[in-house]
């Protein structure tokens, strides 16, 4: 439990101003603020519905936008760095819930599974999933621009497109960068020890 | 892992943009070149190649992987008596909000925490309450009050914790340059708090500094306690836990201890270890484990393996100098004057916190307070220092993949045993006869262990035998560990083979067990091991020496009350022997002896009263006592719930027993539903493979009587077909009567007439004339006779069913048949217009039904002999009478049927009707 300071807050357009620049404190309060606006959106997405429905990352990102940035007023902050935290939180959910899903299948050693899931399908197997997501703070590490690239892409389903216009860059240059991330993370996650 | 270097990557990433430009040959050309300018990146560069190849043809990454669907929370919302007003920040279990009072009756405000639906497994919620309750009961001052737990209308967990505005207590101490002293005195604030959870039998799993705060006034507050204990009853699981991830998601692996990393056991040492590695941190401002962890080996490496350095090393070490400086300023001292207060005594005391075998650590927390109280009174402390040359040894994980199911009455047994036995001042031969049993516990642990934790839902039928087949080779192989307790594990072992139907492997398994206890001179493991082989040897081919064993395992008991759980187990054996036998009144009162022996003994539990109840519900129904197992099933199945078991297989076999009763007594509705919590237990992954298919026949059968007959005949096709795979003669018979009269009832007579066929063969092949399922099987030939409208042969085969059941009621055998052929007799002798003879048998029926279920339960059994009479009594000229039978049947079938069904549709009906004349 953290005991946030709640006297001063600092609109979301200095918040990502301070953290491109590396403020620590100001992306951790940048990241709690899209998580809880995250989940609240993703609550009313999901009110009223008695079976589990598929959440849309992507609708759930752009009304984040429209509503975090409709609350500023004058100072309008930058939509690319905007979204470009947004998909960041949006993988950690992802992965997180991905993870919690495996943590619940491997109880113990003995791999005796019960689990009900109301979901369907999953497209990504979830042990692959938490894989990806190492291999994407690594690469963030070393090309923070590609690892949102995939942030972007695979976790929140923008488009090739939608990253170009954002960036302000060729298609081809996002579909450039999405390859080379692509391989690495295929390269880091097939050489890692298994679990 | 790629290397971590901005620069490096830059050259690749631009050599890639070539090379991906590129095809073919030309690429091939592409990165010699590349060889010969940067060797260095030239076969990362490939590597990367390939994994752009490889990446496109396995379309990696081209699905977005599911979202999470899961319920959260509103600024504004209520819950319970509180509102929420923000977020005050989000865990790695989900998010936590300020609340306060809607009634605004305390000023306090609380913290109400989320948690992941996703952590909480099925059933967890009813588990996540309890435990809750447990915690509210911790009411220490320097622990954060849990206030309340609770699940949301939409199945979010969460609980309400005291709220606390404090800084993490390593913090806390830095910004006011505690020195040593100080920083000693606040950290046995720390635990005591801890030892009074402790004494409470919660462990709290995650301790670390930002779970300790302290306020503005210097108190001290412990948080999220036991709360991993909560969400995640099983012990946590590897790597996957310990991942540190940016916002704060993840549990941190530096508080990790090596039992926790390794998936061993959790214990209130592991508390101990996260202290010391606290207690290091706070003086020595440095962590024990060194530098950063990275991956997940990394990890385990560090925390398992590694000794950490003398906190004094920290200070003379090769850390840079400004920093060692700011450390000291921190405490308020110098480095020069930090190194020598961090060498000896506090060295040794830190070390013996942070032992990597549990047992080598401070027994209890206390003893650690102790301790560290003798060092500030400058007094000799007791820890030991590691002598020089002293290797800490390898932390050894032993080996549980074996680990079976135990059985429910013989650990309960022992722990109770134990508890009791070890404490009392006594006579050597009781404190020999206690540490055996003491002894006989620690190898039980294991099997307890799984027991108590239950981490899987019952799994597949094949999973439990490997499982028991790999604990018998342990078992086997053993050389350390006396003949007791290993006779003791195999007596275990056996029994669970016999509960899971292998009674080959269970017979050679005890006899080995027993041969091993007669080595021995233990009357309690000889007498378990004989009762339980009789058990075995009674239900299958050698009944005679099946019950010798068991009475003579009996008669090894010398009479006093150390024994009595080995006498309730022996005559819960004897028990089941008799009602094998078919002898159901035995079989009750034995069971309810050893009931009576046990609550008049002061080892009682839920665990044990689960046994003997479910015992107990299972001979009733077998003497076709339905109306007085129902309700100690219910009894039996409120203890499974209460004991978080409720979705293990034991629970599985319960509801179906229970629910097989519910039918009898002619409550389908109500057998239904339990034969749902039956079939969701024995499923995996949404289908029905698991699912035994005894139990499809058996909720194929209630379907039926509900006339829910298209989802009848799934259920009952699907039971007959694994029947059949599995060879399960009694299944494939039950399943083509079932069949039968799913036929008939859909008027597919041919059909009808083909299982009829069928079946008949295969039951005179196995049973004796006189056996009910004959009256069963004949009963439905008349019901099929009837729908051809040959009335005559209908009322001769339902005379010759009677003839069967009646005979049968007579032995105490089949009670439950006879009315139900009575009632078949009356409404076919109402078709053929023998009106008498009908209301006569419906009579008869219905005096039978009431001496065995209470005049106020309501069943369909009991309906349609009212509806019989009802119209016999009409048809006799009787129309008062005829209406009171047929307001009692239509409130019976109403209540049992429901409304809807067609036969309390047809006692509205008749109600209705005037009747001639009148």
């Amino acid at each position: 439990m953290n005991a946030m300071n709640h006297a001063a807050e600092p609109g979301i357009a200095s918040l990502i101003a301070a953290a491109d620049k590396g403020d620590g404190p100001a992306r951790d309060t940048l990241f709690a603020g899209l998580y809880e606006e995250l989940h609240r959106l993703a609550r009313r997405q999901l009110a009223g519905r008695s079976v589990p429905v598929t959440l849309s990352p992507t609708t759930l990102i752009h009304e984040a936008y429209l509503d975090m940035t409709g609350r500023e007023g004058l100072a309008f902050p930058d939509r690319s760095r905007f979204m470009g935290y947004a998909a960041r939180v949006m993988r950690g959910l992802i992965i997180d819930y991905a993870r919690n899903r495996t943590a619940q299948k491997r109880g113990g050693r003995i791999e005796i599974t019960s689990i009900k899931t109301d979901i369907a399908e999953q497209p990504a197997d979830d042990n692959e999933l938490l894989r990806i997501g190492d291999a994407l703070d690594e690469l963030a590490k070393i090309d923070v621009a590609l690892a949102e690239i995939v942030d972007l892409k695979f976790f929140c389903g923008f488009s090739v497109g939608e990253i170009a216009a954002m960036r302000g860059v060729s298609e081809r240059t996002v579909q450039r960068s999405w390859e080379k991330a692509r391989a690495y993370l295929h390269r880091g996650i097939r050489q890692s020890p298994v679990d | 892992m790629a290397k971590s270097d901005p620069d490096r990557w830059q050259r690749l990433s631009r050599y890639l943009d070539g090379a991906l430009d590129l095809s073919g040959s030309e690429r091939a050309e592409f990165i010699v070149t590349v060889r010969g300018q940067d060797p260095d990146v030239a076969s990362e560069l490939q590597a990367l190649l390939d994994a752009h190849d490889a990446a496109r043809a396995e379309r990696f990454l081209e699905d977005s992987p599911a979202p999470p669907a899961g319920l959260v929370a509103v600024a504004g919302q209520t819950l319970g008596s509180y509102t929420l007003i923000s977020t005050i920040g989000h865990g790695g279990m989900g998010s936590v909000w300020l609340a306060e009072r809607i009634d605004g009756r305390f000023q306090r405000k609380v913290a109400i925490k989320f948690l992941n639906m996703d952590l909480i497994g099925r059933g967890g919620g009813q588990r996540f309450k309890r435990e809750g309750n447990l915690l509210a009961l911790l009411t220490h001052p320097h622990i954060a009050q849990l206030m309340d737990a609770g699940v949301t209308a939409g199945g979010q967990p969460y609980l309400v914790i005291e709220y606390v505005d404090g800084e993490p207590i390593d913090r806390y101490c830095d910004s006011r340059k505690l020195g040593i002293e100080e920083r000693l005195r606040l950290f046995l604030d720390v635990l005591a708090a801890t030892s009074d959870a402790h004494a409470h039998l919660i462990v709290h799993r995650d301790l670390k500094p930002s779970n300790v705060l302290v306020t503005a006034d210097g108190q001290v507050k412990l948080l999220d306690f036991g709360i991993a204990k909560l969400v995640d009853n099983r012990e946590q699981t590897r790597a996957e836990t310990m991942l540190t991830r940016e916002g704060g998601w993840a549990l941190t692996p530096e508080y990790a201890a090596p039992e926790q990393v390794t998936g061993g056991t959790i214990s209130t040492a592991t508390d101990v270890y996260a202290l010391g590695v606290m207690l290091y941190v706070l003086l020595s401002g440095r962590h024990p484990g060194g530098a950063a962890f990275q991956t997940p080996m990394d990890i385990v490496k560090a925390v398992v393996e590694t000794e950490p350095r003398h906190m004094s090393e920290i200070v003379s070490g090769q850390d840079s100098p400004d920093s060692i400086a700011e450390i000291a300023s921190r405490r308020g001292t110098t480095p020069d004057r930090l190194q020598t207060r961090l060498k000896d005594d506090l060295d040794t005391i830190v070390r013996k916190a942070m032992k990597k075998v549990p047992a080598e650590r401070y027994a209890s927390v206390p003893a650690l307070a102790d301790d560290l109280r003798r060092y500030l009174r400058h007094e000799p402390i007791s820890a030991r220092p590691d002598s020089a040359g002293y290797r800490a040894a390898k932390f050894v994980r032993r080996n549980r993949a074996g680990v079976a199911l135990a059985s429910v009455a013989l650990t309960a047994a022992v722990a109770g045993v134990v508890g009791t036995l070890y404490q009392a001042r006594t006579a050597r031969v009781e404190r020999d006869y206690a540490l055996r049993q003491l002894s006989r516990a620690e190898a039980l642990n294991d099997l307890n262990r799984f027991l108590l934790t239950d981490a899987a839902p019952s799994g597949k039928p094949l999973a439990v035998n490997e499982l028991l087949e790999r604990a018998e080779q342990i078992v086997r192989r053993q050389t350390a560990g006396s003949s007791e307790s290993r006779a003791d594990l195999l007596v275990v072992i056996g029994h669970q083979y016999w509960l899971l139907d292998e009674s080959d492997r269970a017979r050679r398994v005890l006899e080995v067990a027993r041969t091993l206890a007669y080595s021995t001179a233990d009357p309690s493991i000889r007498a378990r091991a004989s009762c339980e082989l009789g058990a075995v040897l009674a239900t299958g081919d050698d009944r005679r020496r099946g019950r010798e064993l068991v009475r003579g395992g009996l008669s090894e008991l010398p009479g006093d009350a150390r024994f009595t759980l080995d006498r309730v187990y022996c005559l819960m054996r004897g028990s089941d022997v008799a009602r094998e036998d078919g002898a159901t009144l035995s079989a009750i009162a034995q069971a309810k002896v050893a009931q009576s022996l046990l609550e008049h003994s002061p080892f009682r539990s839920e665990i044990q009263d689960l046994g003997i109840l479910s015992d107990i519900a299972e001979s009733y129904r077998q003497a076709g006592r339905h109306a007085d197992a129902i309700p100690v099933f219910e009894r039996a199945a409120v203890i499974l719930t209460s004991l978080g078991r409720d979705e293990t297989q034991t629970a599985g076999t319960l509801f179906n027993n229970w629910a097989l009763s519910l039918d009898s007594v002619g409550r389908p509705l109500d057998a239904e539903i339990i034969f749902r919590r039956a079939i969701a237990i024995g499923r995996v992954d949404a289908t029905d493979e698991a699912v035994s298919p005894m139990l499809l026949v058996n909720y194929g059968r209630t379907l039926r009587a509900l006339g829910r007959l298209d989802e009848a005949a799934r259920y009952v096709e699907a039971g007959y077909d694994k029947g059949r795979v599995a060879g399960y003669e009694v299944v494939v018979n039950q399943a083509l009567l079932q069949r039968a009269a799913i036929y008939r009832e859909r008027g597919e007579l041919v059909h009808a007439a083909t299982m009829l066929e069928e079946v008949e063969p295969r039951l005179q092949q196995v049973l004796s004339p006189g056996h009910v399922a004959f009256a069963a099987l004949m009963s439905e030939q008349a019901l099929l006779a009837q729908a051809r409208g040959d009335t005559a042969a209908a009322l001769d085969l339902v005379d010759r069913a009677y003839a069967i059941a009646e005979a049968a009621h007579r032995t105490g055998e089949g009670a439950d048949y006879s009315p139900r052929v009575l009632i078949r007799r009356a409404e076919l002798r109402n078709a053929a217009g023998r009106y008498a003879g009908a209301a006569g048998d419906a009579r008869v029926a219905l005096r039978q039904l009431d001496a065995v279920a209470p005049p106020e339960l309501m069943t369909s059994l009991r309906g349609d002999a009212y509806l019989a009479l009802g119209r016999a009594l009409r048809d006799l000229g009787q129309h008062e009478e005829a209406q009171s039978a047929l307001r009692a049947a239509r409130k019976h079938l109403d209540n049992a049927l429901g409304p809807e069904h067609p036969r309390a549709r047809l006692a509205r009906e008749l109600l209705e009707l005037r009747s001639p004349g009148s």
